[in-house]
């Protein structure tokens, strides 16, 4: 319809041209019709599908549109699977439709630039080990949105491989394994670039968000819990940033590994329980920087295995079984202005040396005085308590915990420090804490 | 009577004591820890495991963690090491037995994608579906160090 509308008012257009006697030389009408039909012919339509309209399944009306189309989609339930869009559309839900995999395929597959999918329900994809089934799959695309959608019951959700500048934003998904290696991931990055993930919610896969081989992108305002493995699980990343997300409830937390220059800021980990599980486990992270986030009721809330240059700054550490876990290949860190408030333990590690800086934190353990009065503890604070560093050694004697005897170790301990790495020290720890 | 009873119970035991070879465990997918990167093992095509001298079993999420693993302790205390075939779940092929593709539509969990498979006939199989090339166990340990040093 639009297109005929397109194709009239070009006509017109034109006509007033030749009557004002502007063009007289026909070589350059030619030219102008030239310039100006591409655009004006290509005028996009919209395809509408249901089971009252033209279209009744998608997938006519896909092969029946063009570059720049929008496919509006009536509610219902759609069982087509494997639907290969390799044109630039928009394609949105009316009423949210459902889109159902049977529990035997994938649902759609993405190849094309430019394409929109909002307002759908996708379900029931099948498993599938080594084709790694997902509910969306882009593959090789620029310029993507993937937006308002809901996912049940998938085995990965959003998949995106060798892609960039591409938006997930606003998207709620739901998986019910309950065993890790029959779940996929909810929301899956591979090799991709300038990538916007943001305002999603997930939960029940087994990595919440994943991003391995990513640069340049950020993770924003998302909510990841109760996933099988991690809720956020990050490797060969670099220069991504991830803030304002909340993941709480994961079965092992969240995981960032073999990255450079990550930005961590203003994030929630919270209630990771478990023999395995921290916050946050950084291992071989150099660069990077931890920054007002809130760590509460987690086993360990960040364990350090061989990271380099990390800034800590700003965090509270509250009620966790361990707040900082620093192994000894970790050097050259520094955790300042952060509140460590009523955890079990503040540090562990397994070095009599240490080479990390604390200091100007704020310990609750801290039982030293501060008589000039300026707001600093005139005696320094030894976050590593002896029995921390023998329960590093040895985790069973664990359950001496509360003893007495514990009690008395430390006590001599502090008083004559002789195991506890002795340049492990916060020179200037704050008597109030940080607000 | 009782003699009989006790020979046969010592019998038991000695049978127990042999029947202990030290060898792979099975691993508890997505509760054991990769002894190398941390992560919960989850992926059950890509498993691998190593036997110390002192018949601890350590376990990794993936044939590169396995090979890194091996570079960085001393090569004595090594006594074997197992990889999961490719094909059949579960099992264990011993790596300097098995045969190594390295193909990028096979996603392995450490992203340089190794899998283990038994023979030359059912890696070729694989390798015509899906691509890639074939490394032996050796191999695959110098081409891991140079990704991952």
């Amino acid at each position: 319809m639009s297109n005929r509308n397109g194709i009239k008012y070009y006509l017109k257009w034109l006509f007033c041209f030749l009557s004002t006697g502007l063009i007289k030389n026909s070589a350059s009408l030619f030219l102008i019709i030239g310039f100006l039909l591409p655009g004006r012919v290509n005028f996009s339509k919209s395809l509408l599908v249901g089971s009252n309209q033209y279209f009744k399944t998608i997938k006519s009306a896909l092969s029946a549109a063009n570059n720049g189309d929008t496919i509006l989609v009536y509610t219902g339930v759609y069982n087509e699977h494997s639907l290969l869009v390799n044109k630039a559309v928009k394609i949105i839900g009316i009423e949210r439709p459902i889109l159902t995999g049977e529990n035997k395929y994938e649902i759609m597959k993405i190849k094309s630039n430019n394409v929109l999918v909002r307002g759908f329900l996708f379900k029931d994809t099948g498993l599938n080990f080594i084709y790694d089934n997902a509910a969306i799959k882009l593959d090789s695309v620029k310029y993507c949105t993937i937006e308002e959608n809901k996912f049940t019951n998938n085995f990965f959700g959003i998949y995106l491989s060798r892609s960039s500048n591409c938006v997930v934003i606003n998207n709620e998904l739901e998986a019910f394994h309950t065993k890790e290696t029959y779940s996929g991931n909810g929301i899956h990055l591979w090799q991709c670039r300038e990538m916007i993930i943001k305002n999603n919610k997930i939960k029940g896969h087994r990595d919440g968000i994943y991003f391995e081989f990513v640069k340049k992108s950020e993770i924003e305002s998302n909510i990841s819990y109760s996933n099988l493995r991690y809720g956020l699980h990050f490797m060969f990343s670099d220069s991504c940033r991830y803030f304002h997300n909340y993941f709480t409830k994961n079965g092992a937390g969240v995981a960032v590994m073999f990255t450079k220059n990550v930005d961590m800021s203003n994030n929630i980990f919270e209630y990771n329980w478990g023999g395995a599980a921290y916050g946050l486990l950084l291992k071989d992270i150099s660069d990077s920087k931890i920054v007002r986030n809130q760590f509460i009721k987690n086993t360990c809330a960040i364990y350090f295995e061989g990271c380099n240059r990390v800034t800590t700054l700003e965090n509270n550490f509250l009620e966790n079984g361990s707040a900082i876990r620093l192994m000894a290949n970790s050097m050259d860190n520094l955790f300042t202005r952060n509140n460590f408030i009523g955890n079990s333990f503040d540090v562990n590690t397994n070095s009599t040396r240490s080479y990390n800086t604390f200091e100007s934190n704020y310990w609750s353990e801290y039982k030293g005085y501060d008589l000039n009065k300026d707001g600093i503890g005139d005696i320094p604070f030894r976050p590593v308590k002896l029995f921390s560093f023998i329960i590093e050694q040895n985790r069973p004697a664990l359950i001496l915990m509360r003893s007495l005897f514990v009690d008395i170790l430390n006590v001599a301990e502090n008083i004559f420090p002789s195991l506890t790495p002795k340049t492990l020290i916060d020179s200037k720890p704050k008597m109030t804490k940080y607000l | 009577m009782k003699i009989f009873i006790s020979i046969a119970m010592a019998l038991l035991i000695m049978f127990n004591i042999v029947a202990c070879q030290s060898g792979p465990e099975p691993i508890a997918y997505g509760e054991d820890n990769c002894a190398n990167c941390m992560m919960t093992i989850s992926d059950p095509k890509y498993g691998a495991e190593l036997v110390s001298d002192k018949e601890k079993v350590f376990k990794f999420d993936s044939i590169e963690c396995l090979a890194d693993y091996s570079t960085k302790v001393d090569v004595k205390t090594i006594k074997s090491m197992w990889v999961t075939d490719f094909e059949s779940k579960g099992n264990f092929l011993n790596a300097h037995d098995a045969q190594f593709l390295r193909s990028d539509n096979l996603k392995s969990p450490m992203g340089l994608n190794l899998s283990a498979h038994k023979n030359h006939e059912k890696i070729n199989s694989v390798k015509t579906e899906f691509g890639g090339d074939v490394l032996s166990w050796n191999e695959l340990v110098n081409y891991v160090k140079s990704k991952w040093n």
